[in-house]
């Protein structure tokens, strides 16, 4: 046979651009596991500190809730759960600031150089809300979200990059770092000849 | 090789209309013509064209080296000097590339001459390598073709599996697909390309060319302002260079398809290089740059072709001085190269080329172009094929 054996194809021909794979973008966020990690970064303390209460709120709202220590614990681990009002949560294992791009490589170079001032000046101005980490039983090394969705290894404390449906939070963060600076410079070319091949 | 006639499908407008192949006929004119069809034995496909097409592949691949060490050889391909070194960059990263297709002539009998390697924006895939194994496979299924009939053409199979193989090298990127507007012909191929990179698995954008941006982190980017990373373009190197955003390219990381070496395996030049590397090759015509024209037989014929050109504008055909075919556009200000002339053959009036598909570094498929001119030019028809002993 010289040809090919079937050809099922789900095929794009006429639809409308933008269809599919538009909805998960990547974006940066800073992954600490609590403020002492967090201040090693070169953040300052009562930045961190802020944080951390910020995404210890949002851990008493979000978090799952069990109604025993046990059934907890099957998924958590043991002692990694706590009461709080008569319901059983995980602990919060971390916390997650999400931050721009821009953001991430300004606070990167002050750390580089040292500028422990620039550094800790980022983490007050540019946070778009912080997130309660956990770590479940079956999969100890990677940090989840409330919605039990893997956002990144444990190893990965300080920068790294996540999915924006991890941390669900408004787009539109990030669109403010990507503005337009220029359109249309390319396709003046054709508009002349006719070409393809 | 020969032209058989055939009953056309009473439904192929409806199904081409449905699927959205909407070029099937252009500017009044039947594009995809089910009329007839050519049938090849087994040893005409694999010993006269699919052995050749690998081994022509090869030979390109060998050459790029040579015209990437050599600073001359960059001039004589008229590549802007501000480009050398991101071509040679992405030679040297052997930046993975997708898709070419041979131009052959070809009558059944004499080894398949090269006519043009068209390695960095070919089009009529959708028609080779989707449309026409439908046809034939309806063909088959009402009886109206011998059940063992077969086709030259796993193209669709291997450009899966070739992206299956790119996406390894950019696991987290969004690949973007970007054509020009007003071209229906060019959005479909794009659409069918970008459907087997869905098959494969990646993740994919659509911009058009003209809607690419540059934002404030200077990224090329679309009109979502989604920054663009990974991108197949069907737009010619040599328009990109030329444009307003050329210059912003080598400050780019982006990865292209096809890569920047590509650009010099589509130019026309490297017909030339072929004969001087491989002088007499049975696959190759003569060819000479300007120089040396004189070596051409002018009793044979010479075709004039311009370094960058596209679906045979400004191609020029001489025999003994006398001008036999032409044909304009706006292509030519960048230098001809000469090529010894080789009449398509003749099949009920109509011309023949054959275009020979190379997915990733191997030869996939064939598909045919049809022309009552000898000048085989984007408004030929397409044709299908068969292979029966």
């Amino acid at each position: 046979m010289k040809r090919s054996k079937q050809i099922k194809l789900t095929l794009m021909m006429g639809t409308t651009a933008g269809l599919i794979g538009c909805s998960d973008s990547d974006e940066s966020a800073l992954l600490f596991k609590d403020v002492d990690e967090c201040s090693s970064f070169g953040v300052e303390t009562a930045s961190c500190l802020f944080h951390y209460e910020q995404a210890k709120d949002q851990h008493l709202s979000e978090a799952p809730r069990y109604a025993t220590e046990q059934l907890c614990e099957s998924d958590f681990g043991y002692e990694r759960c706590e009461n709080n009002g008569g319901l059983w949560r995980p602990v919060m294992a971390g916390f997650m600031v999400a931050l721009l791009a821009e953001a991430v490589d300004e606070g990167l170079d002050a750390m580089k150089k040292r500028k422990k001032r620039k550094a800790a000046f980022l983490s007050g101005k540019y946070y778009s809300g912080a997130k309660p980490l956990y770590r479940s039983k079956d999969d100890f090394f990677k940090y989840r979200n409330a919605q039990n969705s893997v956002v990144a290894s444990v190893n990965s404390a300080g920068t790294t990059s996540v999915k924006s449906t991890a941390i669900n939070y408004k787009p539109k963060v990030s669109k403010t770092v990507t503005r337009a600076k220029s359109r249309g410079g390319f396709g003046r070319s054709a508009s002349s000849r006719s070409w393809g091949g | 090789m020969i032209r058989i006639p055939i009953q056309p499908r009473s439904d192929w407008q409806a199904q081409a209309n449905a699927l959205g192949f909407k070029f099937h006929t252009m500017h009044g004119a039947p594009y995809w013509d089910e009329s007839a069809y050519y049938q090849f034995t087994l040893s005409q496909i694999e010993q006269d064209i699919e052995q050749p097409t690998q081994e022509l592949h090869d030979m390109l691949l060998h050459l790029i080296n040579k015209v990437c060490n050599d600073d001359e050889l960059m001039r004589r391909f008229a590549v802007p000097q501000a480009y050398w070194n991101m071509i040679r960059r992405s030679w040297l990263r052997r930046d993975p590339h997708l898709y070419g297709r041979f131009d052959f002539c070809y009558d059944g009998v004499s080894p398949a001459k090269l006519l043009e390697a068209n390695y960095d924006t070919p089009t009529s895939l959708f028609e080779s390598a989707y449309w026409q194994w439908m046809w034939l496979e309806q063909q088959v299924n009402t009886g109206k073709l011998p059940t063992h009939s077969d086709q030259f053409n796993s193209i669709q199979e291997q450009l899966i599996a070739r992206f299956l193989h790119i996406h390894k090298f950019n696991r987290t990127r969004t690949l973007h697909f970007s054509c020009c507007k007003n071209t229906e012909e060019d959005k479909g191929t794009v659409d069918y390309i970008r459907s087997c990179a869905l098959e494969a698995g990646i993740r994919s954008r659509f911009t058009f060319i003209e809607d690419i941006g540059i934002n404030t982190d200077n990224q090329f980017m679309d009109l979502e302002d989604n920054p663009i990373e990974w991108c197949f373009k069907l737009y010619p190197w040599e328009f990109m260079f030329d444009d307003e955003y050329g210059q912003s390219l080598n400050q780019m990381s982006v990865q292209w398809l096809e890569p920047p070496w590509k650009s010099l395996l589509s130019n026309k030049a490297i017909l030339p290089l072929l004969w001087q590397h491989f002088p007499n090759h049975p696959n190759l015509l003569p060819a000479y740059f300007s120089d040396q024209k004189h070596m051409l037989d002018k009793n044979i014929g010479v075709v004039k072709k311009p370094i960058f050109s596209r679906e045979g504008a400004n191609i020029e055909i001489m025999k003994a001085d006398k001008l036999i075919a032409k044909s304009s556009g706006g292509y030519g200000d960048e230098g001809y190269i000469y090529q010894a002339f080789k009449p398509l053959p003749k099949f009920a009036n109509e011309h023949i080329v054959i275009g020979s598909w190379v997915i990733g570094d191997q030869p996939a498929g064939i598909g045919l172009r049809a022309d009552p001119s000898l000048i085989t030019q984007d408004l030929s028809r397409f044709v299908p094929h068969i292979i029966l002993n």
